[in-house]
């Protein structure tokens, strides 16, 4: 029998149904422009609307007599450009796989309003830079001074120091002659005057996908485990999925089995492997226990495995009533590390808080690491530094440090606080880099961080990433590359949609630009 | 060999204009934006029209690659520099019966991209779980919450 519908819910679709929202007629004049381009080219047109838009808006507002003379002058400066100029800005825009430009660093307030006054004279007094803006062909070509444009990333390179008025006139006048040569040539290919430049768009886009290839590798994953965690072991990877754990070399597409045998249904939510081969599971086991905590309505207890190198176990600890403040119980481990002395580390999601907990080599409680001043959020990452120390991501209000740990004490030791930009989400991978002390993986960019530094170096910003690295699971390997199971495609059987990878693709990336 | 004409899809992209650039509009808050994922939809879907199996999941499928172009550009605005000039536009309806979109703009935007397909474009359950790449457990619980957060928002005004 079908099931009645509740009245809110009607009184909804009823609503959805009376909205009538009006188009803009631009719409619909942009898609009869891609149909009619796509009938007669191969190549996807790929019109960067919101430019034309803003070109157009600017061109509207240019319509006071007392500033004509002005226009005059900017209209003459944009027709003085040649023909081959012209297509140079138009493919440039076309090959760039980016939908806006980007600063290397926030333009400052001062920057912001002097912008504005600037273009105001640019349009207004004819006011233009004295040079041109500097192309350069990757970011590894800026060398820190004056501006650069790259047109790979559509960034611009600014100085560390506040921009000029000569500077900022080079990026208005550099964004007014592209936007120009964008409507110029729209215009032309629209009345059959050229030829839509698909040859040398072809070329520019694999000229830039080169030079990102040479940072990453992408290998297809042909195993056959349902991936939802990886980690790094010493050499290999190691691939967590429902009661199995895979074994694979770093660089490898095929993965081996190295442990199933668990007891009841488990997911493995952390993996460590220390300089012997003693692999460390941190699990949650599905029980009949209903005291504990529950996963999709089913009670599961967390318990950390050891293995030999082997795949053995050698010993299993029940985490489920260790004895943490305020009667906390683990959840779920989100990391794992283990110094030295054996000492296994652990960021876990508490019932009640995020923990940063430590347990001895048998996985007796030893301590919690606690701080006044700094929070730890469960998925903030952990690693051993190349000086043996531990390193964790700590956090105040939207503000990323890390800081290692004093465990006689129970506290942070040394803080490196607000290293990272205000508002960036989370450093959930911490590892030693490959020409840096370390490296951290954020939501926002994949940084780099000599401890002592007042702030990290961003090598790659989000928007610059191969692929939506939100949800992929992701780890850093010991020679410092971060490594990104990137799924592609979800598992459905009939009209189900699992989260289970379909396609994955190991994306390594080097952490160095 | 696809299982729509070129001719076809043309005409089913001009049909279901409305719905994609509310639906984007609906993730982006903007017009402009929302152009743009609609044109980098209609460029997708052309490319992977082959893919499509069945005509009738059509509006489905496309729904499904809006959503995803859209979000492109929502995860993309997070890094972006200021575009100058650029004013926020409201979406302009045909009467004053808007108060439901009024509320849905509210919510974040995991609650919102589901009412959007659920409530306006009628998908199912299973078909807004294969969209937005989510489990139909996770769409059930986001219509749940958002409908009583749309309950205490209707009530409000």
């Amino acid at each position: 029998m079908k099931k009645r519908m509740d009245p809110f819910e009607q009184k909804l679709f009823q609503m959805a149904d009376q909205e009538k929202m009006i188009l803009p007629d631009t719409l619909y004049e942009n898609a009869e422009h891609i149909f009619d381009h796509l009938s007669k080219h191969s190549f996807a047109f790929r019109m960067n609307w919101k430019r034309a838009l803003i070109l157009a808006a600017a061109l509207t507002a240019l319509c006071s007599a007392t500033v004509m003379a002005a226009v005059s002058a900017v209209q003459q400066r944009m027709e003085a450009m040649n023909e081959q100029e012209i297509e140079d800005y138009f493919v440039q825009i076309y090959a760039s796989r980016l939908g806006a430009d980007h600063y290397s660093r926030p333009l400052t307030d001062r920057e912001q309003s002097r912008m504005e006054e600037l273009r105001q004279s640019y349009e207004q007094s004819a006011l233009f830079p004295e040079k041109a803006l500097t192309m350069i062909s990757s970011a590894e070509a800026y060398n820190g001074k004056g501006i650069a444009f790259s047109k790979d990333s559509s960034t611009f390179f600014l100085p560390e120091q506040d921009m000029s008025d000569e500077e900022l006139l080079q990026i208005i006048d550099f964004r007014r002659r592209r936007d120009y040569s964008l409507q110029a040539m729209k215009e032309k290919i629209d009345a059959d005057e050229v030829a839509f430049p698909e040859d040398a768009i072809r070329q520019e886009a694999a000229s830039a996908g080169s030079d990102s290839a040479a940072r990453e590798t992408v290998i297809p994953y042909t195993g056959d485990l349902e991936i939802q965690k990886i980690a790094a072991g010493q050499q290999d990877l190691f691939l967590m999925g429902k009661n199995a754990v895979h074994r694979m070399p770093a660089g490898s597409g095929d993965s081996e089995l190295f442990f199933d045998d668990f007891d009841t249904d488990t997911f493995v939510s952390a993996l460590y492997e220390d300089q012997k081969g003693t692999v460390y599971l941190a699990l949650n086991e599905q029980t009949e226990d209903t005291g504990g905590i529950t996963i999709a309505g089913r009670p599961y207890r967390p318990s950390l495995w050891t293995l030999n190198a082997d795949g053995a176990v050698t010993e299993k600890t029940d985490l489920s009533a260790l004895p943490l403040d305020g009667n906390d119980q683990v959840s779920i481990i989100r990391s794992m590390v283990v110094d030295e002395q054996g000492y296994i580390y652990v960021r876990a999601a508490g019932v009640n808080n995020a923990l940063l907990i430590v347990l001895d080599s048998q996985g007796n409680y030893v301590k919690s690491i606690t701080s006044d001043a700094y929070t730890s959020h469960d998925m903030g990452g952990l690693c051993v530094g190349r000086d043996g120390r531990i390193y964790t991501q700590i956090q105040a209000g939207s503000q990323m440090g890390i800081a290692t740990i004093d465990l006689q004490k129970g506290t942070l030791d040394e803080v490196y606080p607000n290293i990272v930009p205000e508002g960036t989400i989370m450093l959930d991978v911490i590892a030693p880099g490959a020409d840096s002390d370390l490296i951290f993986w954020g939501y926002d960019g994949i940084f780099t961080y000599h401890p002592g530094d007042t702030e990290a170096d961003c090598v790659l910003p989000a928007y610059e990433a191969p692929f939506a690295w939100e949800n992929a699971p992701r780890c850093a390997l010991s020679d410092g590359r971060l490594v990104f199971a990137d799924c592609t495609e979800y598992r459905t059987e009939g009209e189900d949609v699992f989260r289970i990878p379909e396609h994955v693709c190991f994306y390594y990336l080097s952490g160095t630009r | 060999m696809a299982v729509i004409d070129h001719k076809t899809f043309e005409k089913q992209i001009r049909e279901w204009m409305p719905n994609l650039y509310r639906l984007a509009y609906g993730i982006l808050h903007n017009r402009a934006d929302a152009e743009d994922a609609v044109s980098e939809t209609l460029l997708r879907a052309h490319e992977k029209l082959h893919t499509l199996r069945e005509a009738d999941h059509f509006h489905a499928w496309l729904m499904q690659i809006a959503a995803n172009e859209a979000k492109k550009i929502y995860a993309e605005n997070k890094k972006r520099a200021p575009m100058e000039n650029m004013e926020p536009y409201m979406p302009a309806f045909e009467d004053d019966h808007h108060e439901l979109w009024d509320v849905v703009m509210e919510l974040k935007l995991c609650y919102r991209e589901t009412i959007l397909l659920y409530f306006y474009e009628r998908l199912s359950i299973p078909e807004i779980a294969k969209a937005l790449r989510i489990s139909q457990g996770t769409v059930k619980s986001r219509l749940s919450r958002g409908k009583k957060l749309l309950r205490e928002k209707l009530s409000d005004d």
